[in-house]
């Protein structure tokens, strides 16, 4: 049970290779992208030390948690603990994070050269690469609300800095900002709760909270917090959840965030750090459970969020920006399985469309690299120029549009069940309407992108198939993506050796049994199946017509869509006629009153007092700290002879 | 533990380092940086008074106090920071020597 207790090794080893990679990395044979590597390769060889105590532990019935820390801080009474823990979700999270960031580190070496060539700042990165990986370890490790936040922030920075890498481009420069500002929106929500829980508590450990949120609420005490109180901490969590994963209103920073590399886009805007948000929602959900109304409100906005992400996805012509409404919605759809109480769910949604979303992302980047294009209206017909990227993005696509029998599908479906188990009806199919959109985006990004007749042939032919460096990563994924839903059946983690279904193991305690529900399961895979007929009848070669015809029926419709409702023009309009306005305001009453009145008043009725006495003064900053120095020197002087 | 003395010896040393540094550097960061170290020298001094529990303090008067000045050396190095970038867009220098507007 070593590596349990020792958990905290893993975060440990990116964020030694980061501070050795930020000071010689530069000088290092081929910059030292095989320094960070190693690094990550060896997090993801611990990492299945960590697996294997989790289940011994399990097995010898210990319940599987391990837990390691340090006083961090002490005044008195007043104890600020720096703790790592490691339990079912944390170690599928492990997995998910070292797996992910070892194949885009792998990819990113062939992705990030020009004709083989380095890219400038190759070194920082990786550089950076380390510094997320190590944060967004200790994220998922963390036993406490701040060493949460501090990691929390710290992959904020590294997207922050990886969004904004090609900062030569000034759209890269205002995505950048754009992620920072909106992200820390959210954040100051966050704070503001974890600060409310601690008022209330007195305590950071996370354990600690749920169990006195749960005071009073589940057994005869009184309760720590009041139902008004409880609530408005758990939203301003909940409202940090928000901004990290990109749920409406604040998603309008992540289709921008693919300004950058697009390696990042499938580890940081896909795969791992967007799902902090769900992670940290499941892992205070008991808290979200007792709070009055939090949960339905985490289900409303998940709900609309898918609803509103895939409409969109719908309009967008540029292959990226598809995916990252498509990751928003997806993100819906996890936080819609939260609402309806199901961590488990959540998490294996997570899991899937962390493989297939990263697939689909390396694969557009195969795509953008070997063409240098990523406008759909310039592509198609690529899949006998780019077989493998094709197949392995097709699949993924099928995964993500929910077709049986990939990981998607058997994901879709669990939430599907729990939500026809737990909600109303009318919940459902909205939830259904989402899953018809999601496997109609994907089918018309797939057919735009690799079939159809080439819309620009001069692309065609320069593109061939990406190296091995780039297609063996997707390969894995996509194998991942075709086997690791089978898992929800109990049948197959019996064979693998684990007894009554891998899920009593990667739920532990408390295992949701996967109901596979065999009539719902046909129901969404006709929706799905639905969806990608429907894009193969507007879009598949020359149907193309009848999206236009449609397009030019409803123009104001499309143009709501195309302009994503407008919540990015929303935004601005309320910045420049609110924050702006007051700001002018304000900036008035600084020029005319402090500073007119209040600084130039006294300096002015000083300047024409002093007249005859002011021709010493130089003007020379050291000057004057020179006088203050040696008057207080001399002053202190003073008061030590007198004493 | 070392004797405070010794503590207290290199936190003279620090400060007068910074002050060496304020006195002498012209570049408008540089005298910044030095002005850090100052304040490190005086937070030091407060912790470890704190820990060697000398003097009348209660025992996390220090430590209080040195978080403090940690906030306000951030908040002033913000302030600072923007002074010289401004001064540094108007008259492309952080020389101090160049920047001596500042008088009759």
């Amino acid at each position: 049970m070593f590596w349990l207790e020792h958990a905290y090794i893993l975060p440990a080893i990116p964020a030694a290779a980061f501070v050795a990679m930020f000071l010689f990395g530069r000088f290092l044979p081929r910059q030292g992208d095989w320094f960070s590597i190693f690094a990550i390769g060896s997090v993801f060889v611990l990492f299945f030390f960590v697996l294997e105590s989790h289940l011994d532990s399990i097995n010898a019935g210990l319940g599987g948690i391990g837990n390691a820390g340090f006083n961090w801080l002490e005044f008195g009474d007043f104890h600020l603990r720096i703790g790592f823990t490691v339990d079912s979700i944390t170690v599928v999270m492990l997995g998910v994070v070292s797996l992910v960031s070892l194949l885009v580190h792998v990819y990113s070496v062939s992705y990030m050269r020009h004709h083989g060539r380095p890219e400038p700042r190759y070194w920082w990165y990786f550089t950076v690469l380390s510094l997320f990986s190590a944060s967004m370890l200790a994220l998922v490790l963390a036993d406490n609300l701040l060493l949460l936040y501090i990691a929390w922030e710290g992959v904020g920075v590294c997207s922050f800095l990886l969004i904004g890498f090609y900062y030569e481009r000034p759209s890269a420069v205002e995505a950048a900002k754009k992620a920072f500002v909106t992200t820390r929106l959210g954040d100051v929500g966050l704070l503001i709760g974890i600060i409310l829980f601690w008022r209330a508590t007195g305590t950071f450990q996370i354990s600690e909270i749920i169990e006195a949120a749960q005071a009073g609420r589940t057994n005869d005490l009184a309760p720590v917090m009041g139902d008004a109180y409880l609530t408005l901490a758990t939203l301003l969590l909940f409202l940090g959840a928000m901004g990290k994963s990109a749920q409406v209103p604040f998603h309008v920073w992540l289709p921008d965030a693919m300004e950058g590399p697009t390696p990042v886009s499938a580890l940081i805007h896909a795969a791992t750090m967007v799902v902090a948000g769900v992670y940290l929602v499941a892992r205070m959900l008991p808290v979200f459970d007792v709070a009055p109304g939090a949960l339905e409100l985490v289900l409303a906005v998940g709900l609309i969020t898918s609803l509103l992400a895939g409409a969109i996805a719908i309009t967008q012509t540029d292959i990226k920006k598809v995916l990252a409404y498509s990751t928003i919605s997806q993100l819906g759809f996890m936080f819609v399985a939260l609402g309806a109480g199901a961590v488990g769910i959540a998490m294996f949604h997570l899991m899937t469309h962390a493989f297939f979303k990263a697939a689909l992302f390396l694969g557009s980047g195969s795509v953008i690299h070997m063409t240098d294009e990523q406008e759909m209206g310039k592509l198609g017909g690529l899949w006998w120029r780019m077989p493998i990227t094709t197949i392995t993005f097709t699949l993924s696509a099928a995964a993500l549009a929910g077709i049986a029998p990939l990981s998607g599908f058997f994901s879709k479906d669990e939430i599907f069940s729990v939500v026809e188990a737990t909600q109303d009806e009318a919940i459902l199919i909205l939830l259904g309407i989402s899953a018809f959109l999601s496997a109609l985006y994907m089918a018309r990004l797939v057919i735009l992108t690799f079939f159809g007749p080439p819309k620009d042939l001069a692309v065609i032919k320069r593109t061939k198939e990406a190296g091995p460096l780039i297609t063996i990563p997707l390969v894995i994924l996509t194998l991942l993506t075709l086997f690791v839903g089978w898992f929800a059946l109990d049948q197959i983690g019996d064979a693998f050796g684990f007894p009554g279904g891998i899920n009593n193991y990667i739920y532990f305690p408390e295992p949701e049994f996967f109901h596979f529900n065999s009539g719902l399961a046909a129901a969404t895979g006709l929706v799905s199946l639905l969806g990608i007929l429907t894009a193969w009848w507007f879009w598949w070669g020359a149907n193309a017509r009848r999206a236009t015809a449609v397009r030019e029926f409803q123009p104001r419709m499309a143009a709501v869509l195309e302009n994503k409702f407008y919540f990015d023009e929303a935004y601005q309009w309320a910045i420049d006629n609110l924050v702006l306005r007051f700001a002018s305001m304000v900036a008035w009453f600084d020029r005319h009153i402090v500073n007119d009145t209040g600084i130039n008043g006294p300096g002015d009725s000083l300047r024409y007092a002093s007249f005859w006495t002011k021709f010493h003064v130089t003007g020379r900053i050291p000057d004057y700290a020179l006088l203050m120095i040696v008057g207080i020197a001399s002053a202190g002087a003073l008061g030590f002879l007198l004493r | 533990m070392p004797p405070l003395e010794n503590v207290l010896i290199v936190n003279a040393i620090i400060f007068a380092i910074g002050v060496m540094g304020v006195l002498t550097r012209r570049n408008a960061v540089l005298i910044l940086m030095s002005l850090e170290l100052m304040l490190n020298a005086v937070s030091l001094n407060m912790v470890a008074f704190a820990v060697y529990g000398r003097v009348g303090f209660g025992n996390f008067t220090g430590i209080i106090f040195a978080l403090f000045i940690i906030v306000i050396a951030a908040a002033e190095v913000a302030l600072a920071l923007g002074i010289v970038v401004r001064t540094f867009r108007n008259r492309a220098t952080a020389n101090v020597d160049e920047i001596n507007l500042l008088k009759w």
